[in-house]
């Protein structure tokens, strides 16, 4: 009976590490190298309005023709009233306006083919945190144009496994959804290409893949025997 | 004598068009839509480092071939230690470090071919509300890059009133070395810290036996804004009004 045990842990543990084989690759990758794609973002005025609480962000790798064969950022939804950081605009409107921007919640997806990945299986995971820094420029009031860096941490599923990305933004547009350009989410994640929205270009980006702190790590093997003593 | 005065005024008014043909045409120019080069910038450590005071933009243009056929910005020197302004940094050193690090003094050269054409061969001025908000990217407590938004104003000489607002893009492509050819050489403003006046950058040399990091610029947005024929320019038939 005792063997039998052993046995069936021994193959319930075998199909767990063949069900999970091939974690992504600890690491930085970087557009500038040419080892990951650069992209394209959309952010739905699920709120009502440029900047509004509510909106909704969409990321999605650009080959230059297809979007999303690499990566991509679904539902980061901001989640207060963006941070004033610094207003140079004079008496006529005319200048520079930084804001902070904080959203919440959000998912990710790599895939399987890219430089982290042996093929196996594509990956997915959760936002923890993910963050605006936007420069706007605006003369007589009205914004003309803004670039801004987006940042966001996250955790694999599955895997102990975390991940930092850094990258460039930039506005290229404003209206309706374009062709093109990731579809405009409503707050609840839905698509919804009838909502306005703003849009543009994702260049520079960093991405780091590393283990998660000690505070984040699920448990270990050892831990689990432990809890069966 | 009419006509000697006359004749000299058409001289001095033909050598004044010559030289200052008209102001850059007011407008918003953007590098996404092809009217703005891009362009590569180095940052030299005058400071001794990365983020010290002291340290020195130079910024050109980059055609693919070519540096500083188009744009050109010259030594704003950073002027106070950069302000911190978001953290994500774990235990272990990963994540993101956001600075934001205002700059003074320096310059700017732009090209009289650009879209913005008004008849000058080039356009200088100089540069104010000089700033760089950088997210620097961790991993393992090493930087591995980051991504900045640039941007700054500046004042046409000549020109008064004729203002222009830049915001760009950069990133990070090699630091603590000296830049390759390819990119903007190292150059030392000054002087440095709170001595140093808006527009003020009486010295921008070539910088000697010092480090500093250079990078990328991108998905730049250039205003051109309040230009107009400066007041201290006559026309032909002001200059004609004079004498009838």
């Amino acid at each position: 009976m005792k063997m039998a045990s052993v046995l069936a842990a021994v193959v319930l543990l075998l199909v767990a590490v063949l069900a999970q084989a091939g974690p992504p690759t600890d690491g930085a990758y970087k557009s500038i190298t040419g080892a990951m794609l650069v992209g394209r973002f959309s952010e739905s005025w699920a709120g009502g309005g440029q900047g509004q609480i509510g909106n909704a962000v969409h990321s999605m790798s650009w080959n230059g023709t297809v979007l999303g064969t690499q990566w991509t950022v679904s539902c980061p939804v901001l989640a207060q009233v963006p941070a004033l950081i610094s207003d140079s605009r004079d008496a006529s409107g005319t200048g520079m306006v930084e804001y902070m921007s904080h959203y919440s919640g959000g998912v990710f997806w790599l895939s399987r083919t890219g430089p982290w990945g042996d093929g196996s299986q594509d990956y997915t995971g959760t936002l923890d945190y993910y963050t605006h820094h936007t420069t706007f420029v605006f003369v007589n009031w009205i914004p003309i144009s803004y670039t801004a860096n987006a940042e966001f941490s996250g955790h694999f599923d599955g895997y102990c496994k975390c991940i930092t990305v850094t990258a460039n933004g930039a506005s290229v547009g404003k209206g309706t959804q374009p062709s093109n350009y990731p579809p405009f989410l409503q707050t609840d994640c839905a698509t919804n290409t009838g909502l306005q929205g703003e849009w543009g270009s994702v260049r520079d980006v960093i991405l780091t893949i590393y283990e998660c702190a000690s505070g984040n790590d699920p448990s270990t093997w050892g831990t689990i025997k432990t809890l069966y003593r | 004598m009419r006509k000697a005065i006359a004749a000299l005024a058409f001289v001095v008014c033909f050598v004044a068009v010559s030289v200052y043909a008209g102001p850059p045409a007011n407008g918003f120019f953007f590098s996404a839509a092809g009217q703005v080069l891009e362009g590569r910038f180095s940052e030299a450590y005058i400071g001794g480092g990365q983020g010290q005071v002291g340290n020195t933009v130079h910024a050109l243009s980059w055609d693919g071939g070519t540096l500083g056929t188009q744009w050109g910005v010259f030594c704003p020197v950073l002027s106070a230690p950069p302000e911190l302004i978001d953290s994500t940094l774990d235990a272990n050193g990963n994540g993101h470090l956001t600075w934001r690090s205002t700059y003074r003094g320096g310059t700017f050269w732009l090209s009289g071919t650009g879209d913005w054409a008004g008849g000058d061969p080039f356009y200088t001025g100089i540069v104010y509300d000089y700033v760089h908000t950088t997210t620097m990217h961790y991993l393992a407590g090493q930087i591995v890059g980051y991504d900045t938004n640039a941007q700054f104003k500046g004042l046409f000489d000549i020109y008064e009133s004729c203002i222009m607002l830049t915001i760009a893009n950069a990133t990070l492509v090699g630091m603590y070395g000296i830049p390759p050819a390819d990119y903007p050489v190292l150059k030392q403003g000054g002087p440095s810290g709170p001595t140093l006046k808006t527009g003020e950058c009486d010295v921008c040399n070539d910088a000697v036996d010092v480090l500093g990091e250079w990078g990328d610029v991108s998905s730049i947005t250039l205003v051109i804004n309040n230009c107009a024929l400066s007041t201290e320019q006559t026309t032909w038939g002001g200059v004609k009004s004079l004498y009838r």
